[in-house]
């Protein structure tokens, strides 16, 4: 199912996570570490190790110091995927699939919680709270293999708030954002703790190589509406123009967010995640 | 107008007719939103046009099954023409050329020309209603006033075959007077009669005769095919004793038609070019304005009712070839 390729991806934050629990990304507290913080009394950081002798010898009282560091704390790692019907559409599905798990090896490779949750009408919904258990993913991600359910929009944005953890996490909103601006604002607002990395997924044939000239017929899958038209180069020109504002509108909406966007193709490939963190955090 | 249907039944399935305004018969294709397709007139234009021509398609073709027609009806038409009734006179001497020979190689027989150049006659007259009456011993109403040029003109051909031995000149009339008694008198009536000989009358048919003329209005032309060598209408005899109906039946029908009160015109036509030139004459003279009811037959529809749905089913036929599909 999902090629036996470079799968993992490097992701980074820019927030100092409060976690207690020792991981890969610079935290507010102080512990082991690399990052040096500053200095403390001896009396008050009995770690001898750490004795700073240069600290000591120039304090006129004779106070010893040593040396405190910030601790590299574990964050949480939330995937959340737009199941609805929209997303049946080429193979969204499987990319999904492939980033889900290649996000959930990435996120266990980074030492970090990886949890699952999908948006979708209460009862089918996925959940997978986040967990540090390797290989807890697997029967989820299975799932999501299986294609989107049949349903019609997204869940109420409230419960997602309450699924989603308490502290900061880092969340992958994976989706191709076919929402109304009242569905887009109450998911990002349920959102607004966290750290946001929205992944656009959109299929190329939904705005690209449509047929020149003829008459189509065109169901929309959440809706069930129909609509004929009559497909010329100026219609399909003027399709792709409102893809582009549409690009340009959900930029600027996650921009808000304080996170830049990832359009990524049909195809998943993890380089191009890891260079989307390199050049936004 | 009166569109009916013989088989009203069917019309029940008019409500099929609203089945594409539900879907069209295009394949339906997904895209993920419908939401980011501009809003397109021409679309919803050719949408809307499809639905239109599907349904009237199922409809014409529901109204066809029901099968509808126009029923018989009259029309009241006005042209300028008249009603006319030839009489025609198919004695055995009329069979005879005008020299009063059995015909022989190219040569025409009384009859033969009267019948060529009636059938012309009738042609061209194009608001004409003509009746065939024919008589000889006893009259024979062969088509009745119509504007049927067709039967009439077959009825004078039919007039061809050969005739009986006498003339009765007073029942041939009444026949043909008796085809005015139910059309309305706008119209100018003429009979035209057409003999080679003439026959007393008695007085009792002469007064009925008048009585007629003056009640249907009706004009009298009287083309007489005259033999050589026979008495002629305006001959006068040569000896007083002769002067009688029975010696001289021409002169004596002549003064009898003289004397009826309506228009009254005597042709003696003693060769082809004669008669027709006396019929030509009648041509120009009956001309007024005429105000008829023309019968039309019930008309069956149903052939412009598939005609129009075939039409409206290769809108759809075009619009299935013009169908394209999303390649995901």
């Amino acid at each position: 199912m999902i090629a036996e390729t470079q799968r993992e991806f490097v992701y980074r934050i820019r927030w100092r996570p409060q976690s207690m629990r020792p991981g890969a990304h610079t935290s507010q507290r102080s512990g082991m570490g690399q990052l040096f913080s500053g200095y403390a009394s001896l009396l008050d950081h009995p770690d001898p190790r750490r004795l700073d002798l240069n600290a000591s010898v120039r304090d006129p009282y004779g106070m010893l110091y040593t040396r405190v560091f910030r601790q590299r704390a574990a964050i949480p790692v939330m995937l959340l995927v737009d199941r609805s019907a929209s997303m049946r559409f080429g193979d969204k599905a499987a990319f999904t699939a492939a980033f889900a798990d290649a996000t959930a090896r990435s996120a266990i490779a980074t030492g970090d919680a990886f949890g699952l949750l999908t948006l979708d009408d209460g009862a089918r919904a996925l959940h997978l709270p986040p967990t540090f258990k390797r290989g807890a993913a697997q029967g989820v991600i299975e799932c999501l293999q299986e294609g989107p359910s049949l349903g019609r929009r997204l869940g109420e944005p409230r419960a997602l708030a309450t699924r989603l953890p308490r502290e900061r996490a880092l969340v992958f909103l994976v989706s191709d954002f076919h929402w109304t601006t009242r569905e887009l604002d109450g998911v990002l607002d349920g959102l607004a703790r966290h750290d946001v990395v929205p992944v656009v997924v959109w299929h190329e044939r939904e705005y690209s190589a449509l047929p020149r000239r003829g008459l189509m017929s065109l169901q929309d899958p959440e809706t069930g509406r129909r609509r004929t038209l009559y497909m010329r180069p100026r219609l399909a020109e003027r399709l792709r123009r409102a893809y582009a504002e549409r690009r340009a509108y959900l930029a600027r909406q996650f921009m808000r967010q304080g996170r830049r966007p990832l359009f990524a193709g049909a195809r998943f490939d993890a380089s191009v995640l890891t260079d989307h963190f390199l050049r936004t955090a | 107008m009166n569109i009916a249907f013989d088989r009203p039944v069917l019309l029940v399935a008019l409500v099929l007719a609203l089945l594409p305004w539900w879907r069209l018969p295009l394949r339906v294709g997904e895209h993920a939103w419908l939401e980011m397709w501009p809003p397109d007139g021409l679309s919803t234009g050719i949408d809307i046009g499809l639905r239109i021509a599907a349904s009237l398609a199922i409809a014409a073709l529901i109204a066809g099954l029901a099968r509808p027609y126009i029923g018989a009806q009259t029309v009241e038409k006005i042209a300028r023409g008249a009603h006319v009734v030839l009489t025609l006179d198919r004695s055995l001497s009329m069979d005879q050329t005008f020299a009063g020979r059995n015909p022989q190689g190219g040569e025409e027989s009384k009859s033969e020309t009267a019948r060529r150049l009636l059938t012309e006659f009738i042609g061209e007259r194009d608001h004409d209603l003509f009746g065939v009456v024919s008589f000889s011993t006893r009259p024979m109403a062969v088509v009745p006033l119509s504007d049927d040029r067709r039967a009439a003109q077959a009825a004078v051909a039919a007039a061809a075959t050969r005739g009986l031995a006498f003339t009765n000149v007073a029942a041939g009339l009444f026949i043909s007077l008796s085809y005015f008694k139910d059309t309305r008198a706008s119209a100018a009536r003429a009979i035209v009669l057409i003999s080679d000989g003439a026959a007393e009358i008695d007085f009792r048919s002469a007064e009925h005769l008048r009585a007629r003329f003056a009640e249907y209005d009706v004009s009298l032309y009287w083309i007489f095919l005259r033999t050589a060598g026979s008495p002629g209408i305006f001959d006068a005899p040569d000896e007083p004793r002769n002067d009688n109906a029975k010696a001289m039946p021409e002169r004596y029908l002549h003064r009898f038609f003289q004397s009826l009160s309506t228009p009254y015109k005597a042709y003696e036509a003693e060769n082809p070019a004669a008669l027709a030139e006396a019929i030509s004459d009648i041509g120009r003279l009956e001309r007024r304005p005429l105000v008829y009811e023309q019968r039309l037959p019930r008309r069956d529809l149903s052939g412009w009712v598939y005609a129009f749905a075939a039409v409206m089913l290769v809108l759809g036929v075009a619009s299935k070839a013009a169908e394209r599909e999303l390649v995901v």
